[in-house]
């Protein structure tokens, strides 16, 4: 009990980010690679098998690139025109794409020509994905038609005409072969079967759909649109579940991380915002330099690679593990210091063996030793020291305080010259304005003036420019504040009568 | 609710004082025992026999009828003591056991008892006559009931206390302000022979006087804080002293240790000083200011007993073995009133500065002072004018739906305006402790926090003050996934027309929460927040309101200057009216439906 109780600074509320473990997870992405397309970038898929690729559809050609070298690997330009929605099969042997020329075509990911082309669209192909079977895929085309094909024939197979607008996103549902769910720009989400060539289900979004997407689990469809997400449950006929609102321009794309806890969106106004799929509440932010169009998540999530509007493509690699560092950093510690840091920490005393506790001196931070033994005016010395009082201010006005309790406030800042007064006066003048610190910095502000006011007129200039100073800072808070009650005034006007209404 | 008009209690129920407890234990000198296992303490009207190794309470030596003012080992008997109280009797006692063997009666009240173990025989006492002090000498008989030949050795002497009187072997000193006498004793009847040492006028005063437990030396301390100490005794003209300096302050209390090879001394810096012929060692932050200092026989360790109504035993190496704690709180404001703990089922007061009191009342004794403030006991530089300490102003308890016990304190520092903090603590139930969960540092613009209320079930507190807020808090329930940090944060403020708001109540089942702004109440919902109603009750001021327990839950009582009225909360009518005569405080009864009221008229 007889312990030196440390001088307590009360730390500086600020509005710090909550460091959540979605914050630290998401947040060990690196610095994104950036790298210049051909055209506006608007689809990215990785490949489901090693070696992990990407496919990148950009302008008229889809690029294969190597996620460890962040280089194309391949290229596949054979279109004709723009080339969208290149799409692997789940084997990632097979890809297939389509085009502003209205074919389909299938590629094999080691050779260059297309292997199968398919015709029978009248208008551009936005969305091509391969089918469950793996003997067929579909596509969904501004005609406003989704087709479901033969690989082998090239034949179509389904042709669904319900959607009324240009059919723009699609998916497959995993967990059963023949469900096909499409969102069009006539607002609705459709979900087909292959078997009746049906329209099953109709859900309206209320806005263009620009992407959908189904749980592995196939009974809740994500559609995205507008400046909102909605969240159907397919099993109780597309009733709506949620809405989740957070972009301010159109959502562009979303996608689910490795393994489906988390839903990542993409949206013109540059961001990527990462939801938790049991609440739909914002975990994390992501900020983007363009207006994001396509985004794709590598399994194990060590990759986010997101296409933009102006270009570009953006590469983010997660940080290695930590442990090597922490590996490499024990290291540079010398051999001599471990040995004496560890030196009797796997000591295990004997049962006989009487244990005297090793006294821990107390380690008290400068200013605390000189209070310790009354020596005030170094303490505030010790407090003023530049890197406490720029790195931490809350210190010093701690130490202030602890000097007007003491009552030694005054003792402790009269015969202050030179440095030791210049020091004290830009501190003043750089923190007399911060809301918290004001009634002790007024106090001692008053109590500095008492004392060298019968020297003011013969101080050096430095020291009397800083007294300018902050008689000059003094008088534009005072008029901060008087503006800030009139705001406040006018503001609570505003509000009572509102509350009348 | 009973309604209970002040007449109706004097004339159907007679309240009366059961007990008084937590006297001091160190306005009087303490004595170690010669084996040194027990500290000896005089505490109001019986002696409290403490053992030094764990500082508990092991026996009370009951039966003086007034204050024990002194305690002194029996010269012949190790396993005995002789208590002298001011209900003038000398008792002999055995402390292992706790009984009164045999009692001597003075006439007057005594305020000092001397045994010498060379004359077994002999004893002083200090009685007190007409308004003075007298140090007698009398025959340590206890065969017979009263004492007859009283001899008066020293008399006329002004502030004649256990501080100014030191006995040694063969000789005792008595001190005044400005000289002090050394009695020897030459042939082998009477303590005549007396040399006189007289200090200049200018010197400073005397405060207190110890003695060589074999040489013919002692140690005076000044009112300047300076140690004299003086030798060649017995010689008026050639006696010389030396003067040490080191407290600042008035030397409170002085001791050589039994062997004589050190003066340990105290004061108000709360430092104990050990003096060796080498130098001095410190034993620093002590708590408060030493008054009293007592050493053992065997040299081993120490008492300091301090203004706080504690005793630290110090070891010969300068280290606390162990705290003695009285009932803190005496002769102090208590601002945050007298509080219940549901978790010790002990009373909550102010304790120490800037600490908490947990204190039984049924047995008098205290659990601990837990330390809120976190603040050093600094000493004033100037005794006239004391240091402003932050103190405790409101304290909070409650237990939660799962069983978790909450606390919340405010602590203010009226004097410099600053400091007002509202800190957030739960018990720990794996280290049995309370610890701090958040600090919320001006909750209310540093205006005067009137009150501090817990909801009975839910993590939940409202605090109210003169800047016209009411503010509930609650337990942050984070918005994001992972609830990593986890603290109380502001959920609404309430406020009424810019009246200052003076107290809060819950009702019993924490559905709805009472908030008093200057003559109205405001009735809300404390979970949803929303308005319910309001009463508005009277002319003057709203001092405090309460709900009523049970079957009187849907009561509010409300207290205003000079009357109390009774509110119905679901017809927001009035249902009596008293008025009182003054107000002072309104308590509630836990567990029964009773409320009581105290008016300023006896107090």
């Amino acid at each position: 009990s007889s312990r030196y109780k440390s001088t307590e600074a009360v730390p500086i509320a600020t509005a710090a980010r909550k460091h959540t473990q979605d914050y630290n997870y998401w947040r060990s992405l690196q610095f994104p690679i950036i790298v210049k397309e051909y055209g506006a970038v608007t689809n990215v898929e990785f490949q489901p098998t090693e070696p992990h690729h990407f496919a990148v559809t950009a302008s008229s050609r889809v690029e294969l690139y190597s996620k460890e070298s962040n280089e194309v690997v391949k290229t596949f330009s054979r279109f004709h025109n723009t080339a969208y929605g290149a799409s692997f099969r789940s084997d990632g042997k097979l890809l297939v794409a389509g085009n502003e020329d209205t074919q389909v075509r299938l590629f094999d990911v080691q050779g260059r020509v297309p292997l199968r082309i398919f015709k029978g669209h009248s208008r551009p192909v936005h969305v091509t994905k391969f089918c469950n079977n793996k003997q067929q895929l579909f596509s969904a085309s501004d005609d406003k038609t989704v087709r479901v094909w033969d690989i082998s024939t090239e034949q179509t197979l389904n042709e669904f005409c319900g959607h009324e607008d240009y059919v723009r996103c699609g998916c497959i549902s995993t967990a059963s072969e023949n469900t096909i769910v499409t969102g069009a720009y006539d607002h609705t989400v459709r979900m087909f079967d292959t078997r009746s060539n049906a329209n099953t289900i109709t859900i309206n979004h209320g806005c263009p759909v620009e992407s959908v997407l189904l749980f592995p689990s196939g009974s809740i469809i994500l559609s995205a649109g507008g400046h909102s997400i909605k969240v159907w449950d397919a099993l109780q006929g597309g009733k709506l579940l949620t809405t989740v609102s957070n972009h301010h321009k159109t959502i562009t794309c979303m996608t689910f991380n490795h393994d489906c806890t988390r839903l990542l969106s993409g949206s013109l106004d540059r961001h990527v915002k990462i939801y938790d799929v049991t609440n739909y509440k914002v975990v994390h932010n992501i900020d983007y330099a363009g207006s994001i169009l396509s985004m794709a998540v590598s399994p194990n999530d060590e990759t986010l690679v997101v296409g933009m509007a102006d270009k570009m493509l953006s590469i983010r690699h997660r940080k290695q593990c930590n442990k090597e560092e922490m590996k490499e950093e024990n290291l540079h510690l010398s051999k001599r210091k471990q040995k004496s840091m560890m030196r009797g920490r796997n000591f295990v005393p004997n049962k006989d063996d009487i244990v005297v506790q090793h006294h821990q001196k107390q380690h008290l931070a400068k200013y605390d030793q000189y209070f310790r033994k009354f020596e005030h005016s170094k303490a505030l010395d010790a407090a003023l020291v530049a890197h406490v009082s720029t790195n931490s201010p809350e210190i010093t006005v701690a130490v202030l305080q602890e000097l007007i309790r003491r009552d030694t406030i005054r003792a402790s800042l009269s015969g202050r010259t030179g440095n030791k007064l210049v020091v004290l006066l830009k501190f003043l003048c750089r923190n007399i304005s911060n809301v918290s610190f004001a009634p002790t910095l007024l106090k001692v502000c008053e109590l500095l003036l008492d004392s060298c006011l019968e020297t003011i007129e013969n101080v050096p200039v430095e020291v009397s420019h800083l007294f300018k100073r902050l008689q000059n800072i003094m008088h534009s808070e005072s008029l901060l504040q008087v503006e800030m009650t009139k705001l406040l005034g006018s503001m609570d006007l505003i509000l009572s009568s509102s509350i009348k209404n | 609710m009973k309604k209970k008009k002040q007449c109706d209690v004097e004339s159907d129920v007679s309240l009366y004082v059961t007990e008084t407890g937590g006297s001091s234990i160190v306005r009087f000198k303490s004595l170690f025992t010669l084996d040194s296992k027990y500290l000896l303490c005089p505490c109001g009207n019986v002696v409290k026999v403490y053992s030094t190794n764990t500082g508990e309470c092991c026996q009370k030596l009951v039966g003086h009828t007034d204050t024990v003012t002194m305690v002194a080992h029996h010269p012949c008997n190790k396993l005995q003591a002789i208590t002298s109280s001011t209900d003038g009797t000398i008792k002999l006692w055995d402390y292992e056991d706790g009984v009164a063997l045999s009692s001597l009666g003075f006439n007057t009240p005594l305020y000092g008892i001397y045994t010498l173990p060379q004359y077994p025989s002999t004893a002083f006492v200090v009685q007190r006559t007409d308004k003075r002090n007298e140090l007698c000498r009398f025959k340590l008989e206890f065969s017979q009931p009263k004492v007859d030949d009283v001899e008066v050795v020293a008399n006329s002497m002004d502030k004649l206390t256990d501080k100014t009187i030191a006995f040694s072997k063969g000789y005792f000193v008595v001190a005044q302000p400005k000289s002090f006498l050394v009695f020897c004793k030459p042939d082998k009847v009477k303590w005549k022979n007396r040399v006189r040492h007289d200090l200049n006028p200018k010197e400073p005063a005397i405060r207190c006087i110890a003695c060589h437990p074999k040489l013919e030396q002692c140690v005076t301390g000044h009112e300047n804080g300076e140690l004299r100490f003086w030798y060649n005794l017995s010689d008026s003209e050639n006696a010389t002293f030396n003067v040490q300096h080191w407290h600042s302050l008035p030397a409170l209390s002085l001791s050589y240790t039994s062997s004589g090879s050190s003066v340990i001394s105290g004061g108000h810096e709360g430092v104990m000083v050990q003096w060796t012929s080498d130098g001095k060692q410190f034993l620093p932050r002590l708590g408060s200011a030493i008054q009293q200092l007592t050493t053992s026989n065997d040299n081993q360790l120490y008492a300091t007993s301090h203004n706080d109504n504690s005793i630290c035993i110090v070891t010969s190496y300068m280290t606390v073995r162990t705290t003695i704690e009285g009932f803190t709180a005496t002769g102090q404001s208590l601002p945050c009133g007298l509080n219940y703990d549901p978790k010790t089922q002990s009373c909550v007061t102010n304790g120490k500065a800037g600490h908490l009191l947990f204190y039984f009342p049924d047995n008098d004794e205290q659990l601990y002072n837990l330390d809120i403030v976190s603040r050093n006991y600094i000493s004033p530089v100037d005794l006239e004018k004391s240091l402003p300490h932050t103190k405790i102003t409101r304290v909070g308890f409650t237990v939660t739906a799962n069983n978790e016990h909450l606390m919340a304190t405010a602590e203010y520092d009226k004097e410099n305006m600053t400091d007002q903090k509202l800190k957030m603590w739960k018990f720990d139930e794996s280290y049995k402790e309370w610890c701090l969960v958040t600090v919320i540092s001006s909750p209310h613009d540093n205006r005067n926090i009137t009150s501090l209320t817990f909801h009975p079930t839910n993590a939940l507190c409202v605090t109210t003050a003169e800047d016209g807020y009411a503010k509930t808090w609650t337990l942050d329930d984070n918005e994001d996934v992972h609830i990593q940090c986890w603290g109380w944060c502001c959920e609404s403020t309430t406020s009424y027309r810019g009246y200052a708001s003076s107290d809060s109540s819950f009702s019993q089942d924490g559905s709805v929460l009472a908030l008093a702004f200057g003559h109205t109440v405001s009735l809300i919902d404390p979970l949803l927040l929303d308005d319910l109603s309001l009463l508005v009750s009277a002319r003057t001021n709203i001092k405090q309101i309460e709900f009523g327990q049970d079957s009187n839950c849907h009561l509010l009582v409300v207290a205003t200057e000079n009357s109390l009225q009774s509110w119905s909360v679901i017809t927001s009518s009035m249902i009596w009216l008293i008025d009182t005569c003054g107000f002072n405080f309104l308590v509630k009864d836990p567990f029964s439906d009773n409320l009581a009221f105290i008016d300023t008229r006896h107090t």
